[in-house]
C-alpha cells in the first residue's frame, strides 16, 4: 500500500510539467507555441532520461531500494519525447515528404529521431511480461539507454545556435558523469 | 491593456484614424495639453527626445497591404543575445538598458566623423512609418510597423569617401546594461555590415520606434537597423557605432559559424540552412495550435523588385 502511494506521488511529480505546459497553451500566453513547447518537452524528456540513469548508482549507496521507480521515470521520459516529436510533426504539417526530408537531411533530426525509435523499443518492452519473455536479451536491449542518452545530447548540442550555449554543455557533463558510474574503473585501470 | 492594444492596432491599420490622430495632436499641442494626450502611450512621453521625436511620423506606401503582428507579439518574442538566448529573455531582462542619453560614434572613410548625441543624429530627418516583413533565419516570421528614417539619408550626411565600400555597425558593450554579455555566447560587440550599395538602397532603414512609440529596449532601443530582405540577425540592435570601411567586415554570426551564416544573409528559400530548410516559414501566432500557419518563403523576403539587382552575377549559394 505504501508503495502505491509513493508511486502515485511520483506519477504526479513527473506529470506536472505536462500540466504546466498545458496551462501555458490554454492561457494563450504563448506567442509561438511550436517553439515554446518543442524546447521544454525535449528538455523534460532528457531530464527524466538522466534521472532514470541516476537510479541505479543511487540505489547502490542508499540503504533502501529505489529500483522500483525506474520504469515509471523511463516511461515518462518516453512520454515527453512523444510530445516533443508530435510538435515537430505538427510543425511539418504532418507532411510525409517534409518529415522524411528533415529526418534524412538534417543530422540533428536524424539523431533525435533515432533516439526516439530506440526509446520506443524500450518503452514497448518495459512490461513485466516482456521482461520475462526476453530474459537475458532484455538487459542487453535496455542497455541501449546509454546510446540513447548520447544521441540525445548530441541532438541537443547540434540544434543550439551558439557553440558556447551553456545548457547542452551542462547536460553533456551530467550525462558523462552518469555514464562513468557504469564503467568498472578498477578493471579498466588494471 | 486590451483597450490600449486596440488603439495601437487601429493606429497602424486604419490610415484615417492615423491622420485624425496627427491632427488631434497638432491641435492639442497648441492648447498646451500635448503631453497629457499621450497618456495612452506612456513611453512616448519618455521617448528619446522627450516625446517630441515620434510626434511627426508620416505614413508611407511600404507594407500597406500587410497585417502587422500585435505589439505584444513583437515585443515579447525575439532574439537579442545581449539579454539571454531565450526568445522571452529580451523582454524579461532588457529593463537594465539605458537608451537615454545615447551616443553614436561615426568613423572611418567619411568626411564628417564624430560622436553624435542620438537626438542630434536623428533630428535632421523626417520620421516615417514602414510596415515590413521580418524573416528570422530560424524560419519564423512576423510583420512589424517600424518608425525610423531611411539609412541612405543618414549615410549621405556623413559624406562617405570613395574608399567607403562597406558600412559597419556595432552594438553597445556593457555587461551591466546587457547581462547576456557576461558570457562569451558570441564575440561581443555584435557586429553587422552592409555594402554601400545595400546601405543606400531605399529599403534600408534605421528604426527608432515601432507602433508609433519609441523602440522598447528589447527590440533594440534606441536605434537599430532594419533590412527586410535579409534574415533577422542582420538587423543589428542598440547601435553605438557606424563605421565606413574599405574591407568587408566579418559579421558576428559569420564569425560564430561561417558554414551556417554568411555576410549577405539574404532571405532565400532555395538555399537551406545546413540544419533546416528555408523553403517555408512559420507565421508567428497565426493559425491554430494543431495547424500553425506556414507560408512559402519568398526570394529576398518578397522585396526582389527593390533589391535583386544588387546581387546580379553573384552566386547566392556560395554568398549566402
Amino acid at each position: 500500500m505504501r508503495i502505491f502511494w509513493q508511486k502515485t506521488v511520483l506519477f504526479i511529480l513527473l506529470f506536472s510539467p505536462f500540466l504546466l505546459l498545458l496551462s501555458d497553451i490554454l492561457s494563450g500566453n504563448l506567442i509561438d507555441p511550436i517553439e515554446e513547447i518543442t524546447n521544454p518537452t525535449g528538455q523534460w524528456a532528457l531530464r527524466f532520461l538522466l534521472l532514470s540513469l541516476l537510479i541505479t548508482p543511487l540505489n547502490k549507496i542508499l540503504p533502501f531500494s529505489i529500483i522500483k521507480y525506474r520504469r515509471m521515470i523511463g516511461l515518462f521520459s518516453f512520454f515527453y519525447a512523444c510530445l516533443h516529436l508530435s510538435i515537430f510533426l505538427i510543425d511539418q504539417q504532418f507532411n510525409v515528404a517534409f518529415i522524411f526530408e528533415d529526418v534524412m537531411k538534417r543530422p540533428y533530426i536524424t539523431l533525435g529521431f533515432s533516439a526516439f525509435v530506440l526509446l520506443f523499443l524500450l518503452a514497448i518492452t518495459s512490461t513485466d511480461k516482456m521482461v520475462r519473455r526476453l530474459g537475458k536479451r532484455w538487459k542487453k536491449l535496455h542497455k541501449s539507454i546509454y546510446v540513447i542518452a548520447i544521441l540525445v545530447i548530441v541532438h541537443f548540442y547540434w540544434q543550439a545556435k551558439s557553440d558556447m550555449d551553456i545548457e547542452p554543455m551542462i547536460y553533456a557533463l551530467i550525462t558523462l558523469l552518469l555514464l562513468s558510474f557504469r564503467i568498472n574503473w578498477k578493471k579498466w585501470l588494471n | 491593456m486590451i483597450r490600449m492594444k486596440k488603439i495601437i492596432e487601429q493606429y497602424v491599420t486604419d490610415e484615417k484614424h492615423y491622420l485624425d490622430r496627427r491632427a488631434f495632436i497638432k491641435k492639442s499641442a497648441g492648447l498646451g495639453i500635448g503631453l497629457a494626450s499621450f497618456s495612452a502611450f506612456p513611453s512616448l512621453a519618455e521617448g528619446v527626445a522627450g516625446g517630441g521625436l515620434l510626434d511627426q511620423v508620416i505614413p508611407t506606401k511600404y507594407g500597406k497591404e500587410l497585417t502587422p503582428h500585435t505589439f505584444k507579439q513583437i515585443t515579447n518574442y525575439n532574439n537579442f543575445y545581449e539579454f539571454g538566448t531565450g526568445k522571452r529573455d529580451p523582454a524579461k531582462n532588457a529593463h537594465s538598458l539605458k537608451p537615454k542619453p545615447w551616443h553614436i560614434q561615426v568613423s572611418g572613410e567619411c568626411a564628417k566623423p564624430g560622436n553624435y548625441d542620438l537626438e542630434d543624429f536623428i533630428a535632421p530627418y523626417q520620421l516615417q512609418e514602414r510596415i515590413y516583413r521580418f524573416r528570422c533565419v530560424e524560419a519564423w516570421s512576423m510583420v512589424i510597423p517600424w518608425v525610423g528614417v531611411p539609412l541612405a539619408e543618414v549615410i549621405k550626411t556623413f559624406e562617405p569617401t570613395s574608399k567607403a565600400k562597406y558600412v559597419v555597425f556595432k552594438t553597445l558593450v556593457d555587461k551591466q546594461q546587457m547581462p547576456g554579455q557576461k558570457r562569451p555566447i558570441l564575440n561581443w560587440p555584435y557586429i553587422e555590415g552592409l555594402s554601400i550599395a545595400e546601405a543606400m538602397n531605399p529599403l534600408s532603414f534605421l528604426a527608432v520606434g515601432l507602433y508609433g512609440k519609441t523602440l522598447p529596449n528589447q527590440n533594440g532601443a534606441p536605434l537599430r537597423l532594419v533590412v527586410p530582405w535579409k534574415y533577422g540577425f542582420k538587423n543589428i540592435k542598440s547601435i553605438v557605432s557606424i563605421e565606413f570601411h574599405e574591407q568587408m567586415p566579418i559579421n558576428t554570426w559569420q564569425d560564430q559559424a561561417s558554414k551556417e551564416y554568411g555576410f549577405y544573409a539574404n532571405v532565400n528559400p532555395n538555399v537551406d540552412h545546413p540544419r533546416w530548410s528555408q523553403a517555408r516559414e512559420r507565421v508567428i501566432g497565426r493559425g491554430s495550435f494543431f495547424s500553425p500557419e506556414k507560408r512559402k518563403t519568398e526570394m529576398f523576403n518578397g522585396y526582389g523588385d527593390e533589391v535583386a539587382h544588387l546581387y546580379a552575377g553573384l552566386d547566392l549559394t556560395k554568398n549566402f
